[in-house]
């Protein structure tokens, strides 16, 4: 168990920066997510850690201690990837074992300490089986196990659930979060899937281009983002966004650029964006769980037209044509709207998110 | 565009059924989705639709006529496999003109037809631009006016969306099935990603192993499951599904810990089915924190989700495991006793031997 502590942290690969001046702090027996598309620098960021890659600047520090010049194995740290690479001709007990017995511990201590690990990840009774005998999921938990055995200090994991399919994905990310749950031990994991995110990290940092753009709860990234990146990606289907400006007359309102709709806006809200942009354009950002459907025309309800419907199941994404822009709507699965109709949205004014049009930043 | 109609079609490798006795109509302008997880079969029937493979047994007819004997070339039909295999030489006008190039159709002819398709897909503007000079959705939409140009009477696609990130995958989905809308041409579109199929059929075919499981529209298919695979397969996190059997008019697992009293109705059919060993499924929406005593089940928190728009909870009943669908506003902790009711309506029970939903 360990606090790692990401400082300053630069990377280059020739001409390209993976990584740019990154500083992270992952608490001891914090489970951070580091999420963000491919060439998003999270990876490399990972690697650093491990110490399977040398930053050109900045450094890596576990409990306050530099670890640049330490080498990835006497750094103590467990690297998990997609890939399992369990050896095909020992049973999953020898499989865990293998680092103990590398250690020359008493087979009675290797036994105690390896049945201990089964029982956590539930494997018990899968022991005396071969990797080819077991289930992917299966295949996942041995080599989890095989690195629990060490007790490192931290685990690392890259994208530990791409190679399964959908419905083990689901059951694995629970299983994950029991895990560490019961391990309390620090977890720093990659992936570019924000539903994976969303639902394992007691912390969330949201990287793109090399550069940290986010950290904090999930709850709080999905709630407010800093920024129209983190915006995008984080959330399904996506946030909407919708090019408008300020305008004062008829009350403080937002107004679509192609003058398709108009939205009042509070005064302090208008003023504070005022400040911000002056009379230049912004973008408005807003939740398909925070637009509200309705058959007839509401005060401040913007009108639009049913592009597509899409039936989930447990909910149903309705694609309303707004001006010369596309929203979608989620609404409970028994709507029967039809395509073409015309329907009218009120947004939550509460719930919506402003950002600036050429940083991205919030407003 | 045109009717498909597959009656008693199998297709074997060596010893391997990849589809046993297919019978399914395919409804003039309907988009229909193959749905199953890889080696079901989807794949196999559509290519036997397409003419890229040959049935062992049975008859394909595409409107009137039997295809069976009709090479690929002469079936009328567009292919589609990924997306984005565009001529990167070639400009998004080239790239759609080449099917009917190849057709020597007369050149006013071609540029009419191209910019046709380019006015339904709204890229009548790229149409000088190279594919590296387009957005990858831009180059989606390229494709498919490749594809819509030759006016075939069917679409056949085999998961055309693979490849592109979530965000471009959600996008693509709406326009193809807005584009379906407005062209009414008969579309078959193979898949394994449940959502894929849900958001964009008017009717999905579930198989599994070579065998059809169910045919609906996307909620018939999610609400009334006909399998324990389809139960399973279908819905985001899937339907829980626990085995036991039925005491006292209740449901109880084999650790008697998990009891959930059963309407007489449920009960009624469970008897005249005869079945003993039962498997009772439950979505994450159909469970609700009870509000009158005593509730229907007490389950102990043992995990929360949060996913933003809502959290998903897992629930503790003795050795078993519930989840609950709920409002992100909604706030349980870790070990909370949690009083659950269940929608009775809602609720499946499954024949653990045939597999076949009773209720």
């Amino acid at each position: 168990m360990a606090e790692l502590a990401i400082h300053n942290l630069t990377k280059r690969f020739g001409k390209v920066t993976a990584v740019r001046d990154m500083n992270l702090t992952i608490a001891d027996r914090e489970f951070l997510v580091l999420l963000g598309p491919s060439g998003a620098g999270k990876t490399t960021t990972l690697r650093c850690v491990a110490g399977v890659e040398k930053p050109d600047v900045g450094d890596i520090r576990f409990d306050g201690q530099a670890v640049t010049t330490v080498s990835p194995a006497e750094r103590d740290i467990a690297f998990v990837f997609q890939t399992y690479a369990l050896y095909p001709r020992k049973t999953a007990f020898e499989n865990i074992a293998f680092p103990l017995e590398a250690r020359r511990l008493a087979p009675t201590e290797i036994e105690h300490t390896v049945r201990e690990v089964a029982k956590k990840l539930r494997i018990e009774h899968l022991l005396q089986r071969r990797p080819g005998q077991l289930s992917g999921g299966e295949q996942q938990r041995v080599a989890l196990g095989r690195a629990m055995v060490r007790k490192p200090r931290a685990f690392l994991m890259d994208e530990p659930l791409t190679n399964l399919d959908f419905k083990l994905r689901v059951e694995m990310r629970g299983e994950l979060k029991r895990i560490h749950f019961e391990l309390k031990t620090t977890l720093l994991y990659v992936t570019n899937d924000q539903t994976e995110a969303m639902s394992l990290a007691d912390r969330i940092a949201v990287l793109n281009s090399g550069v940290l753009q986010q950290v904090d709860t999930p709850e709080a990234i999905y709630e407010r983002p800093v920024n129209q990146f983190v915006a995008a990606f984080v959330g399904n289907p996506r946030m909407n966004f919708l090019e408008c400006g300020l305008r004062a007359d008829g009350g403080p309102q937002l107004i679509a650029t192609d003058g398709s709709w108009s939205l009042p806006i509070p005064g302090e809200l208008w003023d504070r964006v005022h400040t911000t942009i002056g009379g230049g354009r912004l973008i408005l950002g807003v939740r398909p769980e925070d637009i509200a459907l309705s058959a007839e025309p509401l005060p401040s309800s913007i009108p639009g037209k049913i592009y597509v419907i899409e039936p989930l199941g447990d909910r149903t994404i309705i694609d309303l044509a707004i001006g010369g822009a596309q929203v979608r709507v989620r609404v409970p699965p028994t709507s029967t709207d039809v395509l073409g109709a015309q329907l009218w949205c009120s947004f939550d004014t509460q719930r919506i998110h402003l950002f600036h049009p050429e940083t991205g930043q919030r407003i | 565009m045109a009717e498909i109609r597959i009656t008693n079609l199998i297709k074997r490798f060596g010893d391997v059924y990849a589809v046993r006795d297919l019978n399914l109509t395919i409804n003039d302008g309907e988009f229909l989705v193959l749905l199953g997880p890889s080696g079901c079969g989807k794949t196999t029937t559509l290519r036997s639709i397409a003419g890229l493979e040959r049935q062992t047994e049975g008859d394909i007819f595409i409107g009137p006529r039997l295809v069976n004997d009709l090479r690929p070339g002469d079936r009328d039909i567009a292919m589609v496999f990924q997306f984005y295999a565009l001529y990167p030489h070639l400009t998004a006008f080239d790239n759609i003109a080449f099917p009917l190039r190849a057709q020597r159709i007369p050149i006013p002819e071609i540029e009419q037809r191209v910019r046709a398709v380019a006015a339904q897909l709204r890229i009548e503007h790229l149409l000088n631009r190279r594919p590296r000079q387009l957005s990858g959705g831009e180059q989606q939409r390229v494709a498919l006016g490749r594809a819509m140009v030759r006016r075939p009477q069917v679409f056949l696609m085999d998961e055309p969306l693979t490849n592109l990130d979530a965000a471009l995958r959600a996008d693509m989905r709406t326009e193809l099935k807005h584009l379906q809308h407005e062209l009414a041409t008969t579309m078959v579109y193979v898949t394994h990603d449940q959502v894929e199929a849900m958001s964009m059929s008017h009717r999905i075919v579930v198989m599994n192993l070579g065998v059809l499981q169910q045919i609906g529209t996307p909620l018939d298919v999610y609400r009334r499951p006909a399998t324990l695979f389809v139960a399973g397969f279908i819905g985001s996190p899937p339907m829980r599904l626990i085995d036991g059997e039925l005491a006292d008019d209740a449901f109880i697992d084999p650790s008697g810990i998990f009891r959930l009293k059963l309407n007489a109705p449920t009960v009624a059919r469970i008897r005249e089915h005869g079945a003993t060993k039962l498997v009772f499924g439950i979505r994450p929406e159909e469970i609700t924190i009870a509000q009158e005593t005593p509730p229907d089940l007490i389950g102990i928190v043992a995990l929360r989700e949060p996913l933003g728009d809502e959290t998903i909870y897992d629930l503790q009943i003795g050795t078993q495991l519930l989840q609950l669908r709920a409002a992100p506003t909604l706030r349980l902790n870790l070990g909370d006793q949690v009083p659950l009711k269940i929608d009775q309506q809602a609720l499946r029970i499954f024949d653990r031997q045939s597999e076949q939903a009773i209720v």
